[in-house]
């Protein structure tokens, strides 16, 4: 790595073009893009020359991982990656979701369990009432079912 | 003001689409155009961007204005898009800090995927409008959205309506369902705080170094997405039957399982309470509630049969809740141990427990006297305690293995009396007196001898500590290859240490190989290979009392089944897991006290080795580990 950086850096880093599904262009270099194993294997299957489709990705969603890649892929200090991370986990539930099932479709581990970790925060303490507002579900139960659970599970509610 | 509203939406369409899905109806005033650019700029570039999806690559080159927004930032199509709007509402000129907070509160809302909406035409318009007299004279304006799918529905389409007043500098938001069927959501904004950074992206002031400011733009758009969209938007399609795509029931099931496993088990019971499909996602994974149980008590492994881990977990919480801290330790129904400390389970035969700090103490008489509670009891507790007492008796505490009546068949007048009685025990606890195969019977006696060594078994999936094997003996006969996987006591708590010991079996003939190697690399493969209708015998021997004194001549050949399993495999790996988590270095300095650097027998070094983790684990346990 240290004589590629000792040459001519942009030549020797390779950098590959993701596609996202509304169809605009990502260049990314090799080392931050390969974090993804899907993006991985997907370079190993021959498609690193030319543009690698990623289906089920918005460029919306694709900008931010990009982002995310980058960024780990650049060097920084633990502490300063951890950090970046806590604001950019940071987001609206929207975008939440979309990284979430971005994530686990490139399959990059560290990024996924990053994001489980900050809707799991979001939950953790709340009532079963304010769990309900904050992801804007109904509550179906019928008031029987409900009086039942709640005997059922009265210790979690103290 | 009505007549502008037709004129929206129609070019950004696609060519499918029919007139009455457009929400044109007969009498409409409709202009056309050709060109893309015919309509007034503002209103093509509005109507175009509406749907999340329709900026093409082509339009964003083409936005050459938008400087300021580097697309190094993960949020530049929203960045964008909120300035495209700014721009077509306000222009370049000055405007009020109010006229800026709603045209980026109404930016929001379209990004979002929804769209502006006329309630009396009932048709779609996502322009505003705004003058600036108009509105300092209004200090109360509405706004309505809905969703596209909406607005074809005859029956009048169902709309949110957002309702914006000023006091102050603040600016206060209210949005509900236009008909009723939803609470009322409010936001308050600060003029002074949000007006200016909004009005820097506007007017392109940012210049790259000013776009550290966008931390308080995103804070912006998390805020108006999170407290008035999306419950908006969730109370909408629920009132109108639509599916919400972004929700968090609709993320698949795994995903939603990741972060249950994240949360703990008061906070899953909980969730289960929310809605029914939670409540059937959740009361179905048995294996869920076994990791919270394992997690949060620090249960051994060692029990079996199916087993209603919720009910479990609930009521170890319902009697923690109860108890302090000095009763934590404190068995229920008699099956499962507590203890802070991992190292520290004491053992429920009360004859065993060596370090003399067992929780809970089944009268001896009961455990000793039936065979059947003792397997019973023993099947509930874990391998390792006994180790530690076999360890601690061989540095020289003597007295407590003669409380081993039940060992028959084991004279102790053998040197080896200690491993006899250990590994007698591992058999009986893994195998029984049933029937089993050689091969079962060679495994059992290769897990025994390295959890003799001080080694304790590991599950490396849970990472957690696992004596037991559970063998089934139809199991193992399919699988001929098994892996079972071991770590030392000090690497446990160490959760950065991603290094353990992997031995796999392999049954070829009557012949057992024994492969061992480090896990993640950075170890030899080292190999024994074990003659089954050598070795089974003597141990099976051992395992059914059916030996008397005499025969124990037969120790002689059990003497060297352990010597060749500890020197061919024990040591060399355990040195190899020590060297490469450091541990090794207090091995070397011992070496050289004993006078002989160039020790002729590996079994030696391993001694000191053991001796050392001897000492330390009586430390362990003097001093538990806080939790």
């Amino acid at each position: 790595m240290a004589s590629s950086e000792s040459t001519t850096t942009s030549t020797t880093t390779k950098v590959l073009r993701l596609k996202s599904s509304d169809n605009e262009i990502f260049g990314v270099e090799e080392k931050a893009a390969l974090q993804s194993e899907t993006i991985k294997s997907l370079a190993e299957d021959g498609y690193s020359e030319d543009v690698i489709p990623l289906f089920n990705v918005e460029k919306k969603t694709l900008a931010k991982i990009v982002e995310w890649l980058n960024k780990h892929a650049s060097g920084s200090s633990k502490e300063e990656l951890k950090r970046w991370d806590a604001d950019f986990v940071d987001v609206d539930k929207d975008v939440l979701y979309d990284l979430l099932l971005a994530s686990n479709y490139l399959n990059i581990e560290v990024l996924l369990h990053q994001l489980a970790q900050k809707v799991a925060d979001m939950i953790k303490g709340k009532k079963p009432e304010e769990i309900r507002q904050l992801f804007g579900i109904k509550n179906d139960f019928t008031p029987e079912e409900e009086a039942e659970i709640r005997r059922e599970n009265a210790w979690a509610f103290e | 003001m009505n007549f502008v509203s037709k004129t929206d939406e129609l070019q950004a369409s696609s060519e499918g689409d029919s007139l009455q899905s457009l929400g044109i109806t007969s009498g409409d005033l409709v202009y056309f155009s050709l060109n893309p650019k015919g309509f007034a700029s503002s209103t093509a570039a509005s109507s175009s961007s509406v749907k999340k999806t329709q900026i093409g690559e082509t339009e964003i080159q083409g936005l050459g204005s938008l400087e300021g927004v580097g697309n190094d930032t993960g949020f530049y199509h929203e960045l964008r898009f909120l300035k495209k709007v700014l721009k077509e509402e306000l222009g370049d000129g000055i405007c009020s800090k109010y006229n800026v907070l709603v045209v980026a509160v109404h930016a929001v809302f379209l990004e979002s995927g929804l769209v502006g909406f006329d309630s009396e035409l009932g048709l779609r318009n996502d322009r505003l409008y705004i003058t600036e007299e108009g509105l300092s004279k209004a200090f109360t304006m509405s706004l309505s959205y809905t969703l596209p799918e909406l607005l074809d529905s005859e029956d009048g389409a169902d709309s949110t309506v957002l309702k914006f007043q000023s006091l102050g500098h603040f600016v206060n938001v209210y949005g509900a369902l236009a008909n009723g069927g939803s609470e009322f959501y409010w936001l308050c904004l600060d003029e002074y705080k949000i007006a200016p950074i909004i009005n820097l992206l506007r007017l392109n002031c940012g210049d790259k170094d000013g776009w550290c400011r966008k931390k308080g733009l995103f804070d912006f758009l998390k805020i108006v997405k999170d407290e008035l969209v999306l419950p908006l938007l969730a109370d909408l399609c629920h009132k109108t039957g639509c599916v919400l795509q972004s929700c968090f029931t609709s993320l698949p099931a795994d995903l939603k399982l990741k972060i249950f496993e994240l949360l703990p088990g008061n906070d899953i019971a909980r969730m289960e309470y929310v809605c029914s499909q939670m409540r059937q996602t959740l009361s179905s994974k048995n294996d869920l509630w076994k990791q919270k149980f394992v997690e949060e008590f620090w249960v051994g492994e060692g029990t079996k049969g199916i087993i209603n881990w919720k009910k479990r977990t609930h009521e170890l919480q319902a009697s923690v809740e109860e108890d302090s801290l000095q009763s934590f330790g404190i068995a229920s129904g008699g099956h499962v141990h507590f203890s802070l400390n991992p190292n520290d389970f004491g053992s429920p035969i009360a004859g065993f427990s060596s370090s003399g700090n067992s929780l809970d103490k089944p009268t001896s008489d009961q455990s000793l006297n039936s065979r059947e509670t003792q397997v019973q009891v023993w099947s509930e507790i874990r391998v390792s305690d006994m180790i530690d007492t076999v360890m601690i008796t061989q540095t020289g505490e003597t007295g407590k293995p003669k409380e081993l009546g039940s060992l028959e068949g084991v004279g102790n007048d053998s040197r080896f009396y200690n491993e006899l009685c250990f590994l007698k025990r591992v058999l009986i606890e893994e195998l029984g007196d049933n029937v089993c195969s050689e091969y079962n019977v060679l495994v059992v006696a290769v897990h025994a001898v390295l959890l003799e060594s001080g080694l304790i078994g590991f599950d490396s999936k849970l990472r957690l500590r696992n004596d037991r094997l559970y063998i089934m003996e139809e199991g193992s006969c399919k699988a001929f290859t098994m892996s079972l996987c071991y770590t030392l006591p000090q690497l446990l708590d160490n959760e950065d240490v991603a290094c353990w010991i992997v031995l796999k079996f392999q049954r070829i003939g009557h012949f057992v190989n024994v492969y061992g190697t480090l896990a993640n690399g950075g170890s030899e493969f080292y190999r024994l290979s074990l003659d089954e209708y050598k070795i089974a015998p003597f141990i099976n021997l051992l395992r059914l009392n059916c030996s008397e004194k005499d025969e124990w001549c037969s120790q002689k050949q059990f003497f060297e089944f352990q010597k060749i399993v500890k020197d061919e495999l024990v040591l060399p790996i355990s040195t190899d897991l020590c060297r490469k988590t450091g541990l090794l270095k207090m091995v070397s300095i011992l070496i050289p006290k004993c006078g002989s650097p160039t020790l002729n027998s590996s079994y030696n070094v391993f001694r000191l080795l053991e001796s050392q983790l001897t000492h330390l684990l009586a430390f362990s346990q003097k001093n538990p580990r806080p939790r």
